[in-house]
This record gives C-alpha cells, sequence and structure tokens, in this order.
C-alpha cells in the first residue's frame, strides 16, 4: 500500500480549481480587455483590476505548467524528470516576471496619480 | 463472401522472435473472433496459444487487440470486422506467447485499492446478516460489474508508460468499496489511493471507458476518487492540526 | 526464453481520435501558459519602452497595436477551447451515476450554464458591449 501524499493532492486541487476558474471565467474577461470601446458600468480601482489581472495570469501559468509535467510523462520523455525540473524552474521565472510587471505598473500608476 | 481472413500476431519465447500468419476460416454468420480462433487451433494452427473459458462475455479471459482496438474475443462477431481481421496480444503487457500476457502486475493493482469492507486479525464469524438496501445496491452497482479483462489497462497509454500507476481498473474497484454501505476502511483506502502513483497520475484519457465491455467508466471513477481524495486530505490535515494542538495544550 | 515487452510508442496519441483530443486538450493547456508568459514579457517591454523612449515612434506604437490584440485574441481562443474540453470533463466528477447519454446531456447544460454566466457578467460590468468584429 502506497503512503497518501499531500503534495500531491493539493497541487491537483490548485491545477483542477485555478482551471474551473479559467474555463468560467477567462473567455468574458478577455472579451472584455478586447473590446477597448465598451464602456465600464462602474470604476473599479486600479489595485482591484490589477489583482484580477495576476490571478488570471497565474492561473494560466499554473495550469501550463502542470499540464506541461503531466504530458512530458505521459508523451515517455527521456529524462523526464530534468523536463519536469526545467518547467518547474521556469514557472518561478514566469512569477518572477508577473512581479516585475506588478512593480512596472503599480508604479506607473503611482506616477500618473 | 467465402472466407474471413485472420492475421495473427505470434511470439515464440524460446526464439523471441515476433511474426504473423495468416488464416482463412469459412465464412459463418455468427462466428465470433473466438470461434475463428478455435476453428484455426482445431483444423491448421495447434500450437496457436491465447486465453479463454466461458465465450460468453463474463470470465474476462479472451481480451486481445482486434483492428487496433482492445476487445473480448467471444463478444465480437467476425462479420462486423474490416478484412483482413488483424489480431494481436492486449497492449502494454509483456507477452508470454502468442496472444497470451503476464497480467500479474495490473492483478496486484488491485491489492492497492484495498478490496474489502474490513480489516480484521482473527477472523470472527458474524452473528447476524448484513443488510444492504436496493438503494444502497444501485450505488455500487456499476462499478461491481468489473470482470478484470485488463481490456482498459490495455487502453491506458498512463499504465503503459508507468507500470506503478494504479490503472482505471483498480480504481473502479476502489469506488465501488468506497460506496459500499459495509465499508469499514475508506480511510485507509483513501491514503493508499492518493499516493504518488495513485489516482491522481491520471491524465483523463477517457480511453479506458470506452473499451471497458461492462461499462463500468473507469475514467468517472477516478475522476470521483480525484475528487474524494481532496475531502480525504482535507480531514486529515484537519485531524493532525487538532490532534497537534490538544497535544500542545496537554503539555 | 523471454516474455516480449510491449510499451508505448512516442506517437501513441496518434494511434487514436480519442488520444489525439488529448493531446490537443494538452497542447491547448500549455499554449495558455504561453500565451500568459509572452503577455507578460510584452506587456514589461512596452511599458519600459514606453516610459524610456520611442513613445511617440509610429512603428513601435504599431506594432504595440497588432501584437497586443492578436496575443488576447489567440489566448481567447485557446481559452474557449480550455473551457469546452474542462466542461467536457465535469459530468464524470459529479457525484451522480450517468450514464453516457447523459453525461453528454449535463455538458451541454454546463454549456449553456457558462454562455449564460458570460452574458450575465457581460452586462453587469459593462453597460452597453457591442461584439467584437
Amino acid at each position: 500500500m502506497q503512503p497518501s501524499s499531500k503534495k500531491t493532492v493539493i497541487s491537483y486541487l490548485l491545477f483542477s480549481g485555478l482551471s474551473t476558474f479559467l474555463a468560467f471565467f477567462l473567455p468574458v474577461y478577455l472579451s472584455g480587455l478586447l473590446n477597448q470601446n465598451a464602456e465600464m458600468r462602474f470604476q473599479i480601482p486600479f489595485f482591484a483590476q490589477l489583482a484580477v489581472f495576476d490571478l488570471f495570469l497565474f492561473a494560466m501559468l499554473y495550469q501550463g505548467q502542470y499540464r506541461l509535467k503531466t504530458t512530458v510523462t505521459d508523451l515517455g520523455l527521456k529524462k523526464a524528470h530534468l523536463w519536469k525540473k526545467l518547467t518547474g524552474i521556469s514557472f518561478y521565472i514566469s512569477l518572477l516576471a508577473l512581479l516585475v510587471l506588478n512593480i512596472i505598473m503599480a508604479g506607473g500608476m503611482a506616477n500618473s496619480l | 463472401m467465402q472466407h474471413f481472413t485472420l492475421r495473427i500476431q505470434r511470439y515464440d519465447p524460446e526464439k523471441e522472435t515476433v511474426f504473423f500468419e495468416e488464416h482463412n476460416v469459412p465464412w459463418t454468420e455468427d462466428f465470433t473472433v473466438l470461434d475463428a480462433l478455435n476453428h484455426i487451433k482445431d483444423k491448421t494452427g495447434a500450437s496457436l496459444a491465447y486465453r479463454w473459458a466461458c465465450r460468453m462475455g463474463i470470465c474476462g479471459s479472451c481480451g486481445a487487440i482486434v483492428n487496433g482496438k482492445p476487445i473480448l474475443m467471444c463478444s465480437t462477431f467476425c462479420r462486423d470486422l474490416k478484412q483482413p481481421i488483424r489480431i494481436r496480444p492486449l497492449a502494454n503487457f509483456p507477452v508470454i506467447k502468442d496472444l497470451v500476457v503476464d497480467t500479474d502486475d495490473a492483478m496486484n493493482k488491485f491489492r492497492e485499492a484495498m478490496p474489502y469492507t474490513k480489516i480484521q486479525k482473527q477472523h470472527i464469524a458474524p452473528t447476524e446478516e448484513t443488510l444492504q438496501t436496493p438503494a444502497q445496491l444501485r450505488k455500487l452497482k456499476y462499478a461491481s460489474q468489473c470482470i478484470k479483462c485488463m481490456l482498459c489497462y490495455s487502453a491506458c497509454p498512463v499504465y503503459g508508460l508507468n507500470k506503478d500507476f494504479v490503472g482505471p481498473a483498480a480504481g473502479a474497484v476502489a469506488e465501488r468499496y468506497n460506496k459500499d454501505s459495509r465499508d469499514e476502511i475508506k480511510d485507509k483506502r483513501m491514503d493508499s489511493m492518493t499516493g504518488d502513483n495513485g489516482v491522481y497520475k491520471c491524465s483523463y484519457i477517457g480511453e479506458c471507458s470506452q473499451v471497458c465491455p461492462k461499462s463500468v467508466d473507469p475514467a468517472a471513477a477516478l475522476q470521483k476518487l480525484k475528487v474524494a481524495g481532496i475531502f480525504h486530505t482535507a480531514k486529515s490535515i484537519a485531524k493532525s492540526a487538532s490532534a497537534a494542538i490538544s497535544s500542545k495544550r496537554k503539555s | 526464453m523471454k516474455y516480449l515487452e510491449q510499451k508505448p510508442g512516442p506517437l501513441w496519441w496518434t494511434k487514436n481520435p480519442r488520444y489525439f483530443m488529448y493531446f490537443v486538450r494538452e497542447i491547448n493547456g500549455i499554449l495558455l501558459g504561453f500565451l500568459a508568459f509572452a503577455s507578460i514579457i510584452t506587456l514589461i517591454a512596452v511599458s519600459l519602452i514606453w516610459k524610456y523612449a520611442l513613445n511617440s515612434n509610429a512603428l513601435f506604437i504599431g506594432t504595440a497595436n497588432i501584437l497586443i490584440p492578436v496575443l488576447i485574441c489567440a489566448t481567447i481562443v485557446s481559452s474557449i477551447i480550455h473551457t469546452l474540453t474542462w466542461l467536457d470533463a465535469m459530468p464524470k466528477i459529479l457525484p451522480l451515476q450517468l450514464s453516457k447519454n447523459r453525461q453528454k446531456i449535463a455538458y451541454v447544460i454546463l454549456i449553456i450554464f457558462w454562455l449564460g454566466l458570460s452574458y450575465i457578467l457581460l452586462n453587469i460590468f459593462y453597460l452597453s458591449y457591442a461584439t467584437v468584429v
């Protein structure tokens, strides 16, 4: 009998929760971004908009890296463990880039105020 | 059509060679693939090795890949198949000889599912019958139809690439016992199913449910187990947290 | 005497339409992650270039005006494929035993729910939402 792995369960929970969130809300959110002529019904504070934007990007990145790790295993690639490590590193680099973007955007907003 | 043409992949374990043989079987309207193989064995190819028993789709012995699809040979009519009928052994298993494969590894996966309702150190004979209502039986009936034919393991590329994965049939059996009203060991079973090579290795390809001859839907069972595993893990984290808090209070 | 080992080849996903659909689903998910990364890098580049130089450069403005909508459109297509494939799996996790036909009906109901929810959200957040052509 193999022991339970909480890490596996938690990463699946994150993946399925974020994917369900993306499935229901990402297309409508992107439709709103695409149509620059659409007038918003009420003003949403900039930092709230940024937080929502970050949540969507994080969800897309997380489910992308989870699926990439699964696909690497399912394709039976040689040295799959190295590809998985590379995927993990790329994910953290993406999160770093997201942090940099947030700093730039928040800084730009602060300057304009 | 005068005859069926069967193209069979054979394996000689002594010479360690794979070769193909073509046989013509006289056209008979109600011949199944198994009937055709029995005809070949009787008349021409006495050394052809394959498993079969009940010849009515209940024992699960006669699984093979026919025209690219894992099926039970006793339940598939030759008249419905494109000629020549290509037969090869079930995929993802080591071939012992011809169409006979070694399914021991997959059979052992059922142990991970803990296919029993209680653990007793000594056998204690029950003093009264255990009643189960029709509604309680309905919850587990679909998953209890598994005949261990191994077609789902043959169709599962995840199992093919990683033999440690519990696999679809073991998942279906775990779901069957989880749903059983008499079950007393769900927590232990879920510990086993939520391991590193447990249900979370399933990528939901879905082919297992397509090939299952008993409509067990192992893909659905595995997805349900994934959700059940989340609640089980949350419960066990909460239990360990409250145990840690109460032991801290005592000390 | 040796058993013959059998293992799926690297192109196992081409053997069957259902295997291929699984592969399309996974590649789409990976693409969605890649598009998120590409969007982050594009926005960083646009913000930095805009801030430090070239904010009046026509080529830069033209490229940014094409690249960002293309990225968003590609992400919309990828997100719709993700939604359709994810909702296909959802009937399986429900604590109900549904036959294959009922699972298909549940899938259609989920799609209708998703479209309805999207319409309601667009009307909540936008005064008058005109469909983008």
